[in-house]
C-alpha cells in the first residue's frame, strides 16, 4: 500500500494530538478526546447495535485506551476484542490499565486487506485536528473506510462529526453515506439519534443481520499480522 | 395542524386518482398484499418488519396512515402483541374490510392532509404510501411527501417511521417516486427533529427512515 505524504502527515498529527491528550488526562474518555463517559456509552450503543453474538471478532480501529473492550465486558458479551491505535503512548496507557487487553500500536493500513474481524469499529478515529488540511483529511477518511471494510466479514461501523468544530474536522453525512453505498456496499445505515453534532454509519456486507457464532474463537490479534 | 392548499393544487385530482388505482387493485387481487400494491406477501412483511423496528411497540399506540385492509394489525399481534394499533386510509372499501378483519382495532376513513381534530399517537407509520407518484412531476410530488411527513410527525409523540424507494435501484417504474434517502433524512432533520435514522440495510431497493422526538438511545 502506498502511503502518501499527506496521509503520513495525518498519522503524525493524530499521534501528536492524542499523545498530548493522554499525557494530560490519562486513560479516561477526556484523555482520548471525548467530553464525558455518558456520551461515550451512547456512542458505543449505536456503533455496536443490539445484537452481538458470543464469539464475534471486534476490531477497534483507533482504539485509544481500549474503553470499548471494557464496555463489551460490562455488557457481558463474550466478544473477541482486538484494538489497534497509531499512538504507542496511548497503547501503553491502555496496557497500564488492563494488562491483558489485546491491543497493538500501528497503522491499520499496514494490515493486509483480508478479513481479520467480523465487525470493525472506528469510534472517533476520524476526529482529526483541523491543522490537517480538509482535502487530505477527506481523502484519508475514504481510503481508511475502504481498507477497514476489507478487514471485515460482516460490518464496519464508524462515527463522525457533522460539521467542523474548533478542534476537529467534520463531514456532511450525505457525502459519507453516498460514498459508502456507491463504493463499499449498498447496505448502509445512518444513525443521528444519539448526539446533536455527530452521526454513526454502519456498512453491512450482508443483509441477514446475523453475525456468526463461533465455538472456537480463532486467533485474531491484528498485532500478529505486522 | 397545517393543511396544504399549495401541495394539493399542484397535484390535481390526487385523491380520485389514488382511490381509483387502489380500488382496481383491490378488485383484482382481493384483500391480499398484492391488492395493497405490494409485489407479494414476503415483500410486504419485510417492509413492515423494518418499520416496526422503530422501537419496542408493546404498550404504545401505533397508527398507520394508508393502512389498507389492516395487514399490519395482524403482523403486530405476532411482533408486538401489546401494541394498540389503529389505522386510517382514504379508501372506504379497504377500511370496511379492516374493521371486519380486526374488530379490536380502530380504523377511520381519513386523508392525512385533511383536518386532523388533534389526532395523537405514540408512533405513526406508513409503508409504500409515498411511492405512487403516478404521472405527477417529481418536484410537486416531493412537496406532497414533505407535507405528509410534517402532518404525520405532528400526530406522533414518540416516533415516526416511513419507507420510500431508493434512487439506488436496478429498475425504475415511471409511476414511482425515487429519492436519495439522505435528502429525505435531511428534510426530516431540518423540519421535524434531528433524531433521525436511515436504514438502507435490507434486501429491497428502498429505505426506511425513523424520526424520534427524543433520543431513545
Amino acid at each position: 500500500m502506498s502511503v502518501t505524504a499527506a496521509t503520513t502527515d495525518i498519522a503524525s498529527a493524530i499521534r501528536e494530538h492524542f499523545t498530548q491528550l493522554v499525557k494530560q488526562y490519562g486513560a479516561t474518555p477526556v484523555g482520548v478526546g471525548w467530553a464525558n463517559a455518558e456520551e461515550q456509552l451512547r456512542r458505543y450503543r449505536c456503533l455496536l447495535g443490539p445484537h452481538l453474538p458470543a464469539g464475534t471478532r471486534v476490531l477497534d480501529v483507533g482504539c485509544g485506551v481500549a474503553q470499548l473492550a471494557a464496555h463489551l465486558q460490562r455488557r457481558d458479551v463474550a466478544c473477541e476484542y482486538a484494538g489497534i491505535d497509531l499512538c504507542p503512548d496511548v497503547i501503553a496507557a491502555a496496557r497500564a490499565v488492563t494488562p491483558s487487553v489485546c491491543v497493538s500500536s500501528g497503522d491499520v493500513r499496514d494490515l493486509p486487506p483480508t478479513p481479520v474481524c467480523d465487525v470493525a469499529v472506528c469510534c472517533g478515529t476520524f476526529h482529526v485536528p483541523r491543522r490537517v488540511d480538509a482535502t487530505s483529511w477527506r481523502t484519508w477518511v475514504f481510503e481508511m473506510l475502504g481498507h477497514v471494510f476489507r478487514l471485515t466479514t460482516h460490518r464496519l461501523a464508524f462515527n463522525l462529526l457533522r460539521v467542523d468544530t474548533d478542534a476537529y474536522h467534520g463531514c456532511d453525512p450525505r457525502d459519507l453515506f453516498e460514498y459508502c453505498r456507491r463504493n463499499l456496499s449498498r447496505f448502509v445505515t445512518m444513525r443521528a439519534d444519539y448526539a446533536a453534532d455527530e452521526y454513526t454509519i454502519h456498512v453491512h456486507r450482508h443483509v441477514d443481520g446475523q453475525l456468526p457464532c463461533r465455538d472456537t474463537p480463532p486467533n485474531q490479534d491484528p498485532g500478529a499480522a505486522h | 395542524m397545517t393543511t396544504t392548499p399549495a401541495a394539493a393544487a399542484a397535484l390535481p385530482n390526487l385523491t380520485d386518482r389514488v382511490t381509483r388505482y387502489y380500488t382496481d387493485l383491490l378488485d383484482t387481487h382481493g384483500p391480499t398484499a398484492e391488492g395493497m400494491g405490494y409485489k407479494n406477501a414476503d415483500a410486504q412483511e419485510l417492509r413492515y418488519r423494518i418499520i416496526s423496528e422503530v422501537t419496542d411497540l408493546n404498550g404504545l399506540a401505533v397508527h398507520e396512515v394508508g393502512c389498507g385492509v389492516g395487514h399490519l394489525a395482524g403482523l403486530l399481534t405476532r411482533w408486538a402483541p401489546r401494541a394498540r394499533f389503529s389505522g386510517s386510509d382514504i379508501l372506504p372499501a379497504s377500511i370496511d374490510i379492516a374493521r371486519r378483519t380486526h374488530p379490536a382495532c380502530r380504523f377511520a376513513v381519513r386523508d392525512v392532509l385533511g383536518p386532523s381534530d388533534g389526532w395523537r399517537y405514540d408512533v405513526v407509520v406508513t409503508s409504500g404510501m409515498l411511492n405512487l407518484r403516478l404521472e405527477y412531476d417529481d418536484a410537486a410530488w416531493e412537496q406532497w411527501v414533505c407535507q405528509v411527513l410534517r402532518n404525520m410527525y405532528a400526530m406522533c409523540t414518540v416516533a415516526l417511521a416511513f419507507n420510500g424507494m431508493s434512487d439506488q435501484v436496478d429498475f425504475r417504474d415511471p409511476n414511482l417516486f425515487y429519492a436519495n434517502p439522505m435528502d429525505i433524512a435531511e428534510f426530516c432533520r431540518a423540519e421535524l427533529s434531528p433524531q433521525v435514522v436511515v436504514r438502507h440495510d435490507y434486501p429491497l431497493y428502498e429505505y426506511t427512515v425513523y424520526v424520534y422526538r427524543d433520543s431513545l438511545v
